[in-house]
């Protein structure tokens, strides 16, 4: 795992997650300079309700962020695997340890840092917009909320909490499209196809369900797992739920085959 | 030692940042009150006082309940009384959910006078000296019903005078009638 560590903070694309979280924050507090507070106003204007995470896509940072989700996840490590064969340095790792442990780690480090990378602009930005913004009491009336926000509850609790709670999901589902990244990467032997697969992917999965429901006059919704990571309300849970344990049940099923065999595609 | 280095200087950083964040919201209130009043209680503002007298769901539209609520209004000022805005100043909140009166008419005829059988007129909500009238106002509720905390707000322009006092002591004060489970 520190090998991984190392190969992350020595790559190049390491520069470029720095070089997109300047960008995003940069043209987000470009945007939203405004430090006027109306105190009497409702919605109160504060650092819970004038942030990229809340304001989602409406915000030009949150678009930029909402498509260069899938990359970001993609960039640390979902190339690894195709990397170490292309290069041979597999199979002098093998010599030191089995398959299934050199897999199991890859496939980890891949996770944690696709969530990683995912997560950094988003904290970066919130640790930025408590110098901004003012941190103010909240209630149901001044937030701004809606009901259909997941665990939007958590704010009355805890504001942070629900930042937390948010960060962890964001960090969870960026860690899935990284894994996905890597099946894809690998069960394709190409380094690139999953930095921009999966997003592909997603939307062709969109358009499927658009033209079913056109169709059969249906009004099936399924959110995506970048929307998930981007959307506050989430409206269709079962549909949703399931499309998320397939998207991340193949490739743990595809890596879990690829340990067990004996001479493996990658 | 370079490691012990690195550590000494992020935590006066992230010290650094705390003061930073600690001094920028020195000056903006800490605390909050919500003043909340059940039904049949009054809520005193400044310039009247306000009570809800009963409230029930009368009608249905596109599967949406609708919640009439039975508003006491008395006028305490010493002159009239002008809440044409009422509207747009009691919202009723379900959770987080934000719904304004919908029965008030902007002229004779048009889509509200003809979907609603009681809709006001604006005029309807200036006051003279004393005066109290009972009015029913109509909100859209939320078409899937569950346990929210029901509540009517009042803009806290209402109690002007009370909300800066508060905010003098670093707090936010907001008034509320506390309408119950409104599916009942």
């Amino acid at each position: 795992m520190k090998a991984l560590h190392i190969r992350v903070l020595n790559r190049k694309r390491t520069w470029l997650l720095l070089l997109i979280t300047l960008l995003m924050n940069g043209l987000f507090f470009y945007n939203n300079r405004s430090d006027s507070v109306f105190l009497s106003y409702v919605p109160l204007l504060s650092v819970w309700n004038q942030n990229m995470i809340y304001l989602e896509s409406s915000s030009g940072a949150g678009l930029l962020y909402s498509v260069l989700f899938y990359f970001l996840a993609a960039m640390p490590l979902s190339d690894a695997l195709v990397e170490d064969q292309e290069t041979a340095f597999r199979n002098q790792l093998l010599l030191r340890r089995s398959k299934k442990d050199y897999i199991r780690t890859v496939f980890l480090g891949n996770f944690f840092y696709g969530g990683l990378f995912t997560v950094f602009p988003l904290l970066v930005h919130l640790a930025l917009a408590f110098l901004v913004f003012p941190i103010l009491p909240v209630n149901v009336i001044n937030v701004n909320f809606y009901n259909k926000f997941l665990l939007g509850k958590l704010i009355l609790i805890s504001p942070l909490l629900f930042y937390v709670f948010r960060l962890v999901l964001v960090f969870l589902l960026g860690g899935g499209v990284a894994s996905f990244a890597l099946f894809l990467n690998t069960s394709q032997n190409n380094k690139y196809v999953g930095l921009f697969g999966v997003f592909v992917l997603e939307w062709l999965v969109q358009l499927l369900i658009l033209l079913f429901n056109r169709i059969t006059h249906q009004a099936l919704r399924i959110h995506g797992i970048g929307e998930l990571a981007v959307v506050l309300s989430i409206t269709e849970g079962k549909a949703t739920f399931l499309y998320t344990l397939v998207f991340f049940g193949l490739p743990l099923v595809y890596f879990w085959h690829l340990a067990k065999e004996e001479h493996p595609h990658a | 030692m370079k490691k012990k280095g690195i550590v000494l200087l992020l935590c006066l950083l992230l010290f650094s940042y705390f003061v930073v964040v600690k001094e920028k919201n020195r000056s903006f209130p800490k605390n909050q009150t919500i003043e909340s009043v059940s039904l049949q209680e009054s809520l005193v503002t400044e310039p009247f006082t306000i009570s809800v007298e009963k409230r029930d769901i009368q009608e249905y539209v596109d599967a949406y309940p609708i919640l009439t609520v039975v508003f006491r209004i008395t006028n305490t000022s010493q002159g009239d009384l002008d809440l044409r805005d009422f509207a747009s100043k009691a919202v009723l909140y379900q959770d987080f959910n934000a719904a304004y009166i919908v029965n008030i008419k902007r002229q004779e005829g048009d889509f509200v006078d003809k979907h609603f059988s009681n809709a006001y007129s604006p005029d309807d909500f200036l006051f003279r000296t004393g005066e109290s009238k009972e009015l029913a106002l109509k909100y859209f509720l939320e078409k899937e019903e569950k346990a929210y905390s029901n509540q009517i707000f009042l803009d806290t322009s209402y109690y002007e005078g009370a909300f800066q006092k508060h905010l003098k002591d670093g707090t936010l004060l907001y008034k509320t009638i506390n309408l119950g489970d409104v599916y009942q």
